[in-house]
């Protein structure tokens, strides 16, 4: 029991330290766009925030969780963009308005994410038979057909922590028209600054 | 037929009666007046005193603690606090204080009740960011931004950012002595100072040791200090001392404030207080004798 009582306290300052490992760099920094105030401004600093207009309502990052992934399977490599809809940047606690948007590229495979760093300066054809866009919300998914649009990942960089590899900042825009079943939707100004690490990417 | 006795009697107790009253009355009368006397011969030499035009030499030392603005910086990635006065948070904050010790020359007026003073003056600024993360289990550096171009952006962990920046100053003082000159005496004083750099160091500590022999790329992204700064201050003083011998005053001065020109320095400071220590060693006696 003495043992116990020793060990507890360090193991729980161990296991707090183990968590907190740039947890600060994990955060998101919301700065508002100067001239569409609802939606983070572009940044390359990997703020891990993003942001579009879906059919002229914002469509925006949570302060919490985790706003991007990206996951190799079966074949495709799909970047998950995962928010809300129609709220202010710190009202996220109506899960009711979740919504998450995913680009399926089937022309890209990397191993692990470090590979990421190809993507700089790389523009995707939403209209591509290699690319597609699918859309979760309110626990439905469904796939839009695309009728134009493109994701630009303007800028792929290393971010390094005390000269040690830590994530990929993933910086970039998007805009597509598309058809939601027989509805007609518009995605507009779409923008992100995320980081993909060994936390947010999966290869299975 | 005999006079009665009494009759002669009476006069001469009454008569010696009435001499101790009178030496007791002009005792008193003395004992009363003496102090008043006393008093009003210290006053003359006061008033003497304060007819002079008193000169002093003042050898200072003090400190100017200064809060400063939460310190947003786009090479800081840490959360910035909006509710600054939440203590239980974990968040980065920046500090200002300033030492300085110099000399100083005072030249009395208007019968000694303004005194304005002059002098040279060392500052030792020192302004530092860190982290507070009191009753948090949050990590307590903060990082730096220190590298970006095409491919890379580099981070360095810092727990403390701190620059040293040494100012040569003229201090320029207005003191008013409402009171007469007692051993221990209260004033007041209006003052200021305009400061020159004269140098500067930036340090950094690392979480991690092993980054020092970064530390000039990490400092390189960190703002220089200001050219020049100036003070102004409203205080109150001790005096520990007769007006013509040498005496001790302490100072208590709120509020301070400093002016820096540039918008971008390393802290940006809103206001504070000071304590300030200092001899008197009046001038007039030594050159009277």
């Amino acid at each position: 029991m003495k043992k116990l009582i020793i060990y507890f306290p360090i193991f729980m300052a161990l296991a707090i330290a183990a968590c907190s490992d740039e947890t600060e760099l994990k955060k998101s920094v919301f700065i508002p766009d100067k001239v569409y105030s609802d939606l983070p401004a572009y940044t390359e600093w990997g703020y891990n925030t993003f942001g579009a207009y879906y059919d002229m309502v914002p469509f925006i990052s949570n302060e919490s969780g985790v706003p991007a992934k990206i996951i190799n399977t079966g074949g495709k490599t799909s970047f998950m963009l995962k928010g809300h809809m129609n709220q202010g940047y710190y009202y996220y606690y109506d899960y009711g308005n979740e919504t998450t948007l995913i680009f399926d590229f089937y022309s890209f495979d990397p191993q692990i994410y470090t590979d990421l760093i190809s993507l700089n300066d790389i523009t995707f054809d939403l209209t591509s038979a290699t690319c597609g866009v699918r859309v979760l919300r309110d626990t439905a998914g469904y796939d839009l057909d695309i009728l134009s649009g493109e994701i630009v990942f303007k800028r792929a960089k290393n971010l390094l922590v005390d000269k040690q590899m830590v994530e990929i900042i993933l910086s970039g825009t998007f805009e597509f028209q598309a058809l939601a079943g027989d509805e007609p939707i518009s995605v507009t100004l779409g923008r992100f600054d995320v980081g993909i690490g060994k936390d947010n990417f999966y290869r299975y | 037929m005999n006079p009665p006795q009494n009759i002669l009697v009476v006069p001469s107790v009454y008569l010696s009666n009435l001499l101790h009253m009178k030496t007791k009355f002009i005792l008193t009368c003395i004992l009363l007046l003496l102090p008043g006397i006393f008093l009003s011969g210290q006053e003359k030499e006061q008033e003497k005193n304060q007819d002079k035009k008193l000169k002093f030499i003042y050898l200072e030392s003090g400190i100017d603690l200064i809060s400063c603005e939460q310190p947003e910086k786009e090479y800081i990635r840490a959360d910035v606090d909006p509710y600054y006065y939440d203590f239980v948070s974990d968040h980065i904050r920046s500090l200002l204080y300033n030492e300085y010790f110099g000399v100083k020359f005072e030249y009395r007026l208007m019968k000694n009740l303004l005194g304005v003073s002059g002098g040279l003056r060392y500052n030792r600024m020192v302004s530092s960011i860190g982290k507070t993360a009191y009753w948090s289990e949050s990590p307590d550096f903060f990082y730096v931004n220190f590298w970006n171009d095409e491919t890379n952006t580099e981070y360095a962990k810092v727990l403390e950012i701190n620059q040293k920046s040494d100012y040569i100053g003229i201090p320029l003082e207005l003191r008013i002595y409402p009171y007469k000159d007692y051993p221990v005496n209260v004033y007041f004083k209006a003052g200021g100072s305009f400061n020159l750099l004269a140098g500067s160091k930036t340090n950094l500590v690392f979480k991690d040791e092993t980054m020092n022999q970064y530390e000039r790329n990490v400092v390189s992204v960190i703002e220089e200090p200001s050219s020049y700064f100036a003070s102004f201050s409203l205080g109150v003083g001790l005096k520990i001392g007769k007006l013509a011998k040498p005496g001790f005053i302490l100072e208590a001065s709120i509020p301070v404030g400093i002016v820096t020109p540039e918008k971008a320095t390393f802290v940006t400071p809103q206001g504070g207080a000071g304590f300030q220590f200092m001899v008197r060693i009046p001038l007039n006696k030594i050159i009277e004798k």
